[in-house]
């Protein structure tokens, strides 16, 4: 395992971004573990925030999507990434950025799928009761959607670590490395975490396609 | 171990297809950059700074609420797919639509899409070029990942480099003017898609798929046209970018390689982590072989 970041004084932090940052401290060589720390001025420290949060925010934000983060939560979800990586932006490597946010973003999700296990979900056969009720719209965005929420119910039957090898390679893009670099895993684990991915994710839309065929069934 | 291209690359099956390509639509809105910016003390005029440099977050958001209104074909399909599941009894009515959607890359699917509307031997080319480094990787290995071995850089790593030179020497002229710099990409401001009316933001659409159609159907010259009359309507368009993409592939179909080159280039060095990045230079890539 990684060596633990030098743990910061900081302690006004809310618990919540204790909590994260905490698991955060296993964090991989993406953070300096040694070497003076340039503290970053007023100024300086904002305009590199802001550049974190151009080139990141996007990434960020549908990686937690996609990895269980509801909607009306992912924003609250993606300022918390944020903020933990403000907390070290320091010692965060230059160009390991995405790598950090990406790990910081796997816990964060990870913590509000376990929040929201204590909720129960919509289930699917009231989903396709709404879907079948309501008046085809060309607009259809409330189909796409629809479309979503079965995509969202189709990775929740994934492995927290397949259904991350899976969102990256075939939803955000990544190469085969990427996904090895930002899962922090060696390459062929990645390949076989997709492999396995894919299968119970092609398991898990079949299963989905029966119900939907038989929740419209009369 | 065989090689590992992406699904949609692949034979998915419709409600794959579909499921997989709606996560295209899910994007952040720019309110909630600016409230994540808020809550670290980033003010809005660090983020406009950034964004002059990094048009990343402005200019994705607004393609990506592009990509989600361009994407007609897959609402459709979904509606239809869910019709069949209803009893409708039209099983196969939606294959239609799917296959259509393989040969006409719609924004979200383009990278994914171009290759197998190239020819066939541009998608033998690209899809392992892409996934190369998964086509025969050591069996899985319990070690932790070399902590030695440099990350390759995002996005880059497995796409063919822009060539050096243009291949020009067949290159078809085009009355096209070729945007060079990246002005045109500056970020749109990050309250632009907000602002944008609906209505202008579905006119853009309705352009950009009537462009897309024309390129689908092999007209790559009237595409191109159709790509002039949306710069020139909109030359600070929501959704530019996409244009832009859809410029370079126009212009790689009609043979005009360093003008797409110029235009790829203006869209990598404007947002070069962006997917529209990777996306151009796939495009590239796969024109290229």
């Amino acid at each position: 395992m990684m060596a633990k970041v030098p743990s910061s004084s900081q302690s006004s932090l809310a618990r919540s971004l204790a909590d994260a940052d905490a698991a955060d401290d296993g964090e991989h060589e993406a953070v300096r573990r040694s070497g003076p720390h340039v503290k970053l001025g007023g100024v300086a420290r904002e305009d590199a925030l802001a550049r974190l949060l151009h080139e990141n925010f996007r990434m960020v934000w549908r990686a937690l999507r996609r990895l269980g983060v509801p909607q009306h939560a992912v924003d609250d979800a993606a300022q918390e990434v944020f903020l933990v990586a403000s907390r070290k932006l320091e010692a965060i490597e230059e160009g390991q950025e995405r790598r950090y946010l990406y790990g910081v973003a796997l816990r964060v999700a990870a913590n509000a799928r376990r929040a929201r296990a204590a909720r129960p979900e919509t289930p699917l056969s009231e989903l396709v009761e709404e879907t079948a009720s309501a008046t085809p719209s060309p607009e259809a965005l409330l189909d796409r959607k629809r479309a979503r929420e079965l995509l969202d119910e189709a990775l929740e039957q994934l492995p927290d670590d397949l259904r991350s090898a899976f969102v990256l390679f075939e939803l955000e893009g990544c190469s085969g490395p990427e996904v090895a670099e930002l899962c922090d895993i060696p390459l062929g684990t990645a390949a076989s975490r997709l492999r396995r991915a894919r299968e119970a994710f092609q398991a898990a839309v079949t299963e989905l396609g029966r119900r939907l065929k038989r929740g419209g069934e009369p | 171990m065989t090689d590992i291209v992406p699904m949609l690359l692949g034979e998915p099956t419709e409600l794959e297809t579909l499921l997989l390509e709606s996560a295209d639509d899910d994007e952040p809105g720019a309110e909630a950059l600016e409230k994540v910016g808020a809550a670290l003390g980033v003010g809005a005029a660090a983020l406009a700074a950034a964004s002059a440099g990094s048009v990343l977050a402005g200019q994705a958001a607004a393609a990506g609420n592009a990509v989600a209104l361009t994407k007609p074909l897959t609402v459709v399909s979904l509606a239809k797919w869910l019709a069949v599941g209803i009893g409708a009894g039209i099983a196969t009515g939606g294959v239609a639509q799917v296959a259509s959607r393989a040969v006409e890359p719609t924004p979200a699917a383009i990278v994914r899409a171009a290759p197998v509307a190239a020819p066939p031997s541009t998608a033998a080319v690209h899809a392992p070029a892409r996934h190369a480094e998964l086509a025969n990787p050591a069996d899985p290995a319990p070690e932790p990942a070399p902590e030695s071995a440099p990350p390759p850089p995002s996005n880059t790593a497995t796409f063919a480099p822009l060539p050096a030179a243009p291949g020009a020497a067949d290159a078809t002229p085009t009355a096209a003017p070729v945007h060079t710099g990246t002005a045109a990409f500056d970020a749109p401001a990050a309250n632009t898609v907000g602002a944008t009316a609906a209505s202008t933001l579905g006119d853009e659409t309705k352009a950009l798929d009537g462009a897309r159609a024309l390129l689908a159907q092999g007209r790559a010259a009237d595409g191109l046209a159709g790509l002039e009359a949306y710069r020139a309507k909109w030359p600070a368009g929501a959704l530019r970018a996409e244009a832009a993409l859809l410029r370079v592939d126009a212009l790689l179909r009609l043979g005009n390689r360093p003008a797409a080159e110029r235009e790829a280039n203006a869209l990598i060095s404007a947002a070069p982590s962006s997917r529209y990045a990777t996306r151009a230079r796939t495009l590239l890539a796969a024109k290229h072989e």
